[in-house]
């Protein structure tokens, strides 16, 4: 059940009623039982599994206030658990079929094969299991107190908006608003959050998934393209990725809003970033700030001497790329992304030397815009492409085949599956997804929306309303979130 | 809160009324109908006295209308697996006359026809049931599949709106089917052949591993059907539709012999069951002008099949000979 699906949508509105008429007095209640039944409706081994993690975060948090002198035994031993089952789930299949791979090569014999694994990843695996490890070490240091309630902290991990693709919570955010148990309806919050979800939807159907019909084409046979098309597939799975994983973020957020649930934000228009460190601090924010708290700051992060502060940066990275997924590719990117930034920091602190009191023209950070949306763009390559090899093909290929004339354009254009409509579609979405973008870099687009007379605020919601039909309707094919494979 | 619900009413109202409108208007378009085979499987007459289940084969194949007099039906849509021609024959129910006979076809595929896995990763023919079945009789249901495919197929038409605004009628699928196989010349009916016979084997069927477990739910199906007929009074008729020598060949005398003997295991198990096996019949498989393609009649091979079946069906007693038109009569 996606959060995009006819079927949530339905779930969700039995549930709003509810919760603000008939179960007033049984909130929580209610939120812990939907939640249960929207992990049984993926399946009911995704529920085992959850119970059986939260249940030993728990009972490991009861120890840590228990006997504080094995605190830190009781953390460690939690998270090797823990790290341990999500080793099994997302790396096991990846390690049999490397050794497989070793064994073949250095006997040349197809006989040593061990049998290969089929294991399903169990849906927001990687989300819960963060999730656990942070609140444990938060109630070790001290930053959140433990959870008395059993329900009222499997709620905390199960919580159906944020269940599959989170936000990663931290207990000292999400907890505090559990200690209210009953909450009155509040127009504003409902009608936010009715805005962000619309927002949700429409980076989801009318940007996501009206690109990545084109965007597969050309990353799954890339040697077919020219470089043009290939630069421009780029750039459309930067916007793609974006926008598949922002509006899920916008979607879960948008309906725990109008349950009066404040969610953490997860990406703060992460393309108007002027460096690689800006935007690390705008996406995926929860997953940033957890390896910024929890592998970061504990290797001595940037408090130490120049080589060491590289190697924890990289170290951050590579393991950030890791838990994506067990694959050379994201391995490849986190490490990339580790190694710019390494370079920025180098640059930064050479020019804070001989530029302090120096003006900011202009130009400049124009220039560090671009230098940094192409960058990232570029290291979106590896994430997104099928193999390691097929990521170095599309990078390297960029400037083969160039011709400087509009039929070549043209052609490249059409190559990719684009028709007139399509084209004008992609453009009117970026365009209106960038205006939305830069208009939220200084406050949230519900409260824009909030301040605009009535006829042109009905003028807008209807507009994206119809907008968003019209492309589900005409242009948009159906497409898995891209996080929940993760 | 009313005055939210109330808002947001009023909002989707205002959205929803001329969506609704506009996808009845899709939904009453030939073109919906005719992608969905509402015709065939849907707006079926009343007292059926004769009618066919199955796939492609007998869409194509069997044309009552010029030497029928009962009331009869074609139930066949293309790619019908055992399992949906069950849930087609329950679903008509009210429609079918105590007694009615009911052919039930089997297709060289059909022993081996992995359409669990096929439609669950496909979905395309999976998704026509929607619109009329029970959720419980649906392979695999899921609701978003529903409402889009059965309550507001506007929301996936894509190109196929314009339809609404100018619905060009049904196909021309007289027109079409007087094209014979070799009116393109012998290679194009080589690649053809070749196309469907590698299709078959590679695609639709399971011939390696799992190929048993594939049989016995295929199996499992059919004897259900042929249960169910019997259960409802009905006169179940095994049918093997012949398909052209050119594909005959194709296929290994193990492979063929293979068909036989698991089509003879269903007739020894229902004793009265009557088979009228065309598989092998010269006077079809030989015939290319009879033949769109590899294995689809054409409406002049239709014509001349159903004359056939139906004096066969008289000849056997199952349907009276008063009933065939004047010109099928010999």
């Amino acid at each position: 059940m996606n959060l995009n699906s006819y079927s949530f949508f339905l779930f969700f509105f039995i549930i709003f009623i509810l919760y603000y008429t008939v179960c007033k007095r049984r909130q929580q209640e209610l939120l812990l039982i939907s939640s249960i039944f929207f992990i049984l409706c993926y399946s009911p081994f995704c529920f085992v599994l959850l119970l059986f993690v939260t249940v030993s975060a728990y009972g490991a948090s009861c120890l840590i206030v228990k006997k504080a002198s094995y605190g830190k035994k009781y953390a460690i031993i939690s998270t090797v658990l823990f790290l341990g089952i999500l080793a099994v789930f997302k790396y096991l299949m990846f390690g049999v079929n490397m050794w497989n791979r070793m064994m073949t090569a250095l006997t040349g014999s197809e006989n040593v094969v061990t049998p290969a694994l089929q294991i399903m990843l169990p849906v927001g695996i990687s989300f819960y299991i963060f999730q656990n490890i942070g609140y444990v070490w938060d109630v070790y240091k001290k930053r959140a107190p433990a959870e008395k309630s059993f329900a009222k902290y499997l709620l905390f991990i199960s919580y159906f908006p944020k269940f599959t693709v989170g936000p990663i919570e931290r207990a000292e955010g999400f907890m505090p608003q559990m200690q209210q148990e009953t909450r009155e309806f509040s127009y504003a919050n409902a009608v936010a959050g009715l805005r962000i979800v619309m927002i949700g939807l429409f980076k989801k159907v009318a940007v996501a998934d009206v690109l990545a019909p084109v965007v597969n084409n050309v990353f799954d046979n890339p040697a077919e393209y020219t470089g043009l098309s290939l630069m421009i597939a780029t750039i459309l799975y930067t916007f793609q990725i974006y926008c598949d994983f922002s509006g899920y973020a916008d979607l879960a957020i948008g309906y725990s809003k109008m349950l009066g649930i404040n969610l953490m934000q997860n990406f703060h228009s992460p393309y108007f970033s002027k460096s690689i460190s800006g935007f690390w601090r705008r996406w995926h924010i929860s997953l940033s700030s957890w390896f910024r708290d929890f592998v970061y700051i504990p290797l001595g992060g940037n408090r130490v001497g120049k080589m060491r502060h590289m190697f924890n940066t990289m170290v951050t990275f590579v393991l950030s790329g890791i838990w994506h997924g067990a694959s050379l590719n994201f391995w490849v990117w986190g490490g990339v992304h580790g190694i710019l930034l390494c370079i920025e920091n180098g640059l930064n602190k050479g020019r804070e030397r001989h530029k302090k009191g120096l003006r900011r023209s202009g130009f400049a950070e124009a220039a560090k815009w671009g230098l940094t949306f192409v960058c990232i763009s570029v290291v979106w390559v590896f994430f997104r492409a099928n193999s390691l090899r097929g990521a170095v093909y599309i990078i390297s290929h960029y400037f083969s085949q160039w011709q400087f004339n509009l039929s070549y354009v043209k052609a490249s254009i059409v190559s990719m599956g684009f028709t007139e409509l399509t084209c004008v579609v992609v453009l009117v979405s970026l365009g209106i997804l960038v205006v939305i973008d830069w208009l939220q870099c200084k406050r949230s687009i519900s409260d824009v929306l909030g301040v605009q007379k009535p006829y042109i605020r009905w003028g807008i919601y209807f507009f994206f309303v119809f907008y968003i039909l019209f492309c589900k309707m005409y242009m948009a094919q159906s497409q898995q979130f891209i996080y929940f494979q993760f | 809160m009313k005055k939210f619900l109330l808002k947001l009413s009023i909002f989707l109202a205002v959205i929803g009324i001329p969506f609704g409108i506009l996808n009845e208007l899709y939904k009453n378009t030939n073109y919906w109908k005719s992608a969905n085979e509402v015709y065939e499987l849907r707006n079926h007459p009343d007292d059926i006295t004769l009618l066919n289940l199955g796939n492609s084969h007998e869409m194509y194949g069997l044309r009552y209308e010029k030497y029928y007099q009962g009331v009869s039906n074609n139930f066949a849509t293309s790619s019908q697996p055992f399992y949906y021609s069950y849930q087609v024959l329950k679903n008509a129910k009210s429609s079918i006359c105590d007694g009615a006979v009911v052919l039930v076809p089997v297709s060289y595929f059909d022993w081996y026809y992995n359409w669990r896995e096929l439609f669950a990763n496909t979905k395309t023919y999976n998704n026509r049931y929607y619109s009329f079945l029970k959720p419980r009789q649906v392979y695999n249901y899921e609701l978003d599949t529903h409402i889009e495919c059965g309550i507001f197929p506007l929301l996936t038409a894509k190109e196929n709106v314009k339809y609404i605004f100018h619905d060009t009628g049904l196909p021309d699928i007289e027109a079409e089917n007087l094209t014979a196989l070799m009116d393109r010349g012998a290679d194009h009916a080589d690649d053809v052949v070749d196309y469907k016979y590698n299709s078959w084997v590679n695609d639709v069927m399971n011939l390696g591993e799992g190929k048993d477990r594939v049989y016995e739910e295929n199996r499992r199906d059919l004897v259900k059907l042929i249960e169910y007929c019997y259960d409802e009074g009905y006169h179940p008729v095994l049918l093997c539709t012949p398909v052209t020598s050119l594909l005959n060949q194709r296929f290994s005398e193990e492979f063929l012999q293979d068909f036989d003997e698991k089509t003879q295991e269903i007739c020894r198990l229902f004793p009265e069951l009557l088979f009228l096996d065309y598989s092998k019949n010269e006077e079809f498989t030989d015939s290319l002008q009879y033949y769109t393609d590899s294995d689809h009649m054409n409406s002049l091979g239709g014509d001349i099949y159903t004359k056939k079946v139906l004096h066969d069906l008289a000849d056997a007693g199952v349907i009276g000979k008063e009933l065939l038109k004047e010109e099928s009569v010999r």
